[in-house]
């Protein structure tokens, strides 16, 4: 099935002015929630400031009003929750790329029923960890960080607003040259545009107070229709012009991801001597396997006692990361969460994005989005 | 399913963690990435503590019935305790805490002991005194020129450990000693001294180490063999102009032991032996104990306080549930003396009481 494109926004006045562009996904959602479609919403909600957010459950319309508005300095990651604790609800569950193909994933290993699910897609340039967000903002933008009450990333820069309503806006590629920005998964995620979705929303190619909608399936172009006549959004036609400027958008930012691709995994890729060095540190914590989306086996072989070497340090990583590799790496879905709650510093997420990568090259299986499930003893270069 | 910030209790240094709440039960952790001190990272033992909610779980409260402890009440448990109270003098009562009480509940304890006159008071805190002395906070572990490790501080307490990583990785020299030849922390370290006892190998300090330490150096202790050990650490700290971090046990050790006397086994062991009324509140006496090491003789009566039965609750005369500390808010004080607080997450069972309460009935009772 083919996409199709619209532009809406949300009719209620209040919902329009609250979201990034016009309100659209609170509205869907409300249309949602309120007609019955679904018993709860998945999303995150902002705790405190613009830093922060927990994934929140919804089942009241009205509190989704504050779930509205973006939050890239809280990198989050729902699509393992459904499983582990909502799988007995309808749901919506709104999802960045890496949240879409966490699901995608999980859905393939029938630990998600696609039947129960209505997935909203939001376009994603990328997340920041709160902590470096925070001395970015000091430290390029020259402003207090618990200043800022909104940011957003818009062409090519990382916007932000301050409570004086002043905005002020970097260009990523500086931050990033000089090592800061958005979480290096990010930095080198090629999916800005998450088509594993019903309908994705966002503001490139939409004009101010808008939202670009790219229904993907038959099931998202119903939703928006009904959305439509129940008197929830409004919308118009988008023109070829628009449609062309985020495709552009799009090609552009891809481009610059597959440089970090190149970046992380071959030119600044981890020695050997340097991996040693890491796997050195691990404590065994299960941090990086309780975190990931791919890993959902309720029981995991590398816990069990015949796995551990416990007089002998270091762990050996092949009884560890090695099984994990040989489980789930051509799942890897770049999500970079092993990585963000390493206590240890491992680069962890580095090893199974370019397991993935050179998997991705044999076989052309992309991960989070193939319908199939991996072709794991085949190549089709074959 | 809500998702809501906490702080770990699981070791002393003060990592955020969100909790996931799903039906009145903690299901899960969730990280909490915004948090100053790990962002998001928490080690095993953090992403299980909240399984000590329900493990063990006492639900109503008990007295000791013909050896047996039996399900019993409010009423008839208070007055048992106060008339017990009642019947001794206060030397002849004794009570222990950990420190995982939180900061208003050790006050309350303290002015618990006071008003009762009760001088046989304190918190379990190893081998660790009381001390006035300025320390190091976790931002200076990152920066630090040279650091020395005395204990596993990488493996025991890794959020503390992540940040001797990140100091290596910025090229500081650490040191670490132990009395083990290998550990997480040796492997990661410059270079490692194994040792036969802490204290001797402070006195012998090897000029190696001594010529590293400076001004941005830090000395992290999360083991000492004697409460004389902290003084000589402090020492070779003020010698060198260093700053020191000292490790403690529990989540909230650093306000206890400002609040009533640090006690190590021996001490511990000392008031045991000569009470007769022993009052333990969240301290299981037999989780440190080594029998063999020490002979002690449990008092002719014992009252718990805590949520959970354990080998000391399951031998005491009346125990008090208690709650856990999911289900009350409050602050706990880190080991790097940072106060933070934490609000209830769930709801605490029906018959289980705050601690502040219980103490409260127990005065009130006593009063009257």
């Amino acid at each position: 099935m083919s996409s199709e494109f619209l532009l809406i926004r949300a009719k209620d006045e209040l919902v329009c002015g609250l979201g990034e562009c016009g309100g659209s996904v609170t509205s869907i959602l409300q249309y949602l929630l309120d007609n019955d479609i679904v018993d709860n919403v998945l999303t995150i909600k902002k705790e405190g400031s613009v830093y922060d957010a927990v994934p929140v459950l919804i089942s009241n319309s009205e509190e989704l009003n504050s779930t509205a508005g973006s939050l890239h300095c809280a990198p989050t990651m729902v699509a393992d929750l459904i499983p582990k604790f909502i799988n007995d609800t309808k749901l919506a569950v709104v999802c960045k790329p890496c949240d879409a193909m966490g699901i995608n994933e999980l859905e393939k290993r029938n630990q998600i029923d696609k039947n129960n699910l209505y997935k909203i897609g939001l376009n994603c340039g990328g997340t920041l960890m709160p902590k470096q967000a925070k001395e970015m903002f000091e430290l390029f933008y020259e402003v207090n960080p618990d200043d800022v009450i909104k940011e957003e990333i818009d062409k090519g820069q990382i916007i932000i607003e301050l409570k004086d309503g002043t905005e002020k806006g970097v260009k990523i590629d500086d931050l990033e040259e000089k090592g800061w920005g958005r979480r290096e998964n990010c930095q080198r995620c090629e999916i800005m545009i998450p088509r594993n979705t019903d309908i994705v929303c966002g503001n490139w190619g939409a004009e101010k107070g808008w939202t670009f909608v790219e229904m993907v399936t038959g099931k998202g172009k119903d939703l928006v229709n009904n959305g439509i006549k129940e008197g929830y959004i409004e919308s118009k036609t988008v023109s070829q012009k628009q449609i062309e400027i985020r495709e552009k958008l799009e090609g552009i930012m891809i481009n610059l991801m597959k440089k970090f691709g190149e970046k992380h995994l071959i030119i600044e890729y981890p020695s050997l001597e340097k991996w040693d060095e890491y796997w050195n540190r691990c404590i065994e914590c299960y941090g990086c396997r309780d975190i990931c989306p791919i890993c959902w086996c309720n029981e995991c072989e590398i816990e069990k006692n015949y796995m551990k070497n416990s007089i002998e340090l270091p762990p050996d990583p092949l009884t560890f990361q090695g099984i994990r590799l040989g489980h789930m790496s051509f799942s890897c879905i770049n999500c970079g969460q092993c990585e963000d709650v390493c206590p240890m510093e491992i680069p962890i997420s580095r090893i199974y994005k370019k397991m993935q990568r050179k998997y991705n090259e044999k076989t052309e299986y992309i991960a989070g989005f193939s319908d199939e499930l991996p072709p794991l003893f085949s190549s089709t270069n074959e | 399913m809500l998702i809501k910030h906490s702080i770990c209790p699981s070791c002393s240094v003060g990592c955020g963690i969100n909790l996931i709440n799903k039906n009145g039960k903690i299901v899960g952790t969730y990280p909490y990435k915004n948090h100053p001190i790990n962002e998001g990272k928490n080690c095993l033992r953090g992403k299980n503590i909240y399984k000590i909610v329900d493990e063990n779980r006492i639900l109503i409260p008990l007295k000791k019935e013909q050896n047996k402890l039996v399900e019993s009440n409010w009423e008839d448990v208070i007055n048992l305790v106060s008339n017990e109270f009642k019947s001794y003098s206060p030397e002849e009562i004794g009570i222990l805490i950990s420190g995982t009480n939180t900061n208003e509940e050790n006050e309350l304890i303290s002015k618990f002991a006071k008003g009762q006159k009760i001088t046989n008071v304190g918190v379990y805190a190893d081998n660790f005194p009381k001390f006035n002395k300025e320390i190091g906070n976790y931002d200076d572990l990152n920066d630090a020129k040279s650091i020395l490790l005395i204990g596993d501080i990488i493996k025991e307490n890794p959020l503390i450990g992540r940040r001797i990583i990140i100091a290596k990785e910025n090229g500081a020299k650490i040191f670490s000693v132990d009395d083990v030849n290998q550990t997480t922390t040796s492997i990661n370290s410059t270079k490692h001294f194994k040792t036969f006892s802490i204290t001797k190998f402070l006195e012998e300090f090897p000029q190696e180490i001594k010529d590293e330490l400076g001004k941005s150096s830090l000395i992290v202790f999360n083991k000492i063999d004697l409460k004389e050990d902290f003084d000589k650490i402090v020492k070779i700290a003020e010698d060198s102009n260093s700053k020191i971090l000292p490790v403690l046990k529990d989540c909230n050790s650093f306000d206890a032991i400002n609040k009533v006397p640090p006690l190590n086994k021996e001490e511990i062991a000392k008031i045991i032996n000569s009470v007769k009324l022993l009052l333990l509140i969240n301290i299981d006496i037999f989780s440190f104990f080594d029998e063999s090491e020490v002979n002690i003789h449990i008092p002719k009566y014992l009252i718990s306080i805590t949520h959970s039965l354990n080998e000391s609750s399951s031998v005491s005369n009346i125990v008090l549930p208690s709650y856990c500390w999911a289900e009350k808010s409050g602050t706990f004080t880190n080991t790097a003396g940072e106060v933070q607080s934490f609000d209830r997450v769930i709801k605490a069972p029906e018959n289980a009481l705050e601690e502040i309460q219980i103490l409260k009935m127990i005065e009130k009772k006593l009063k009257a």
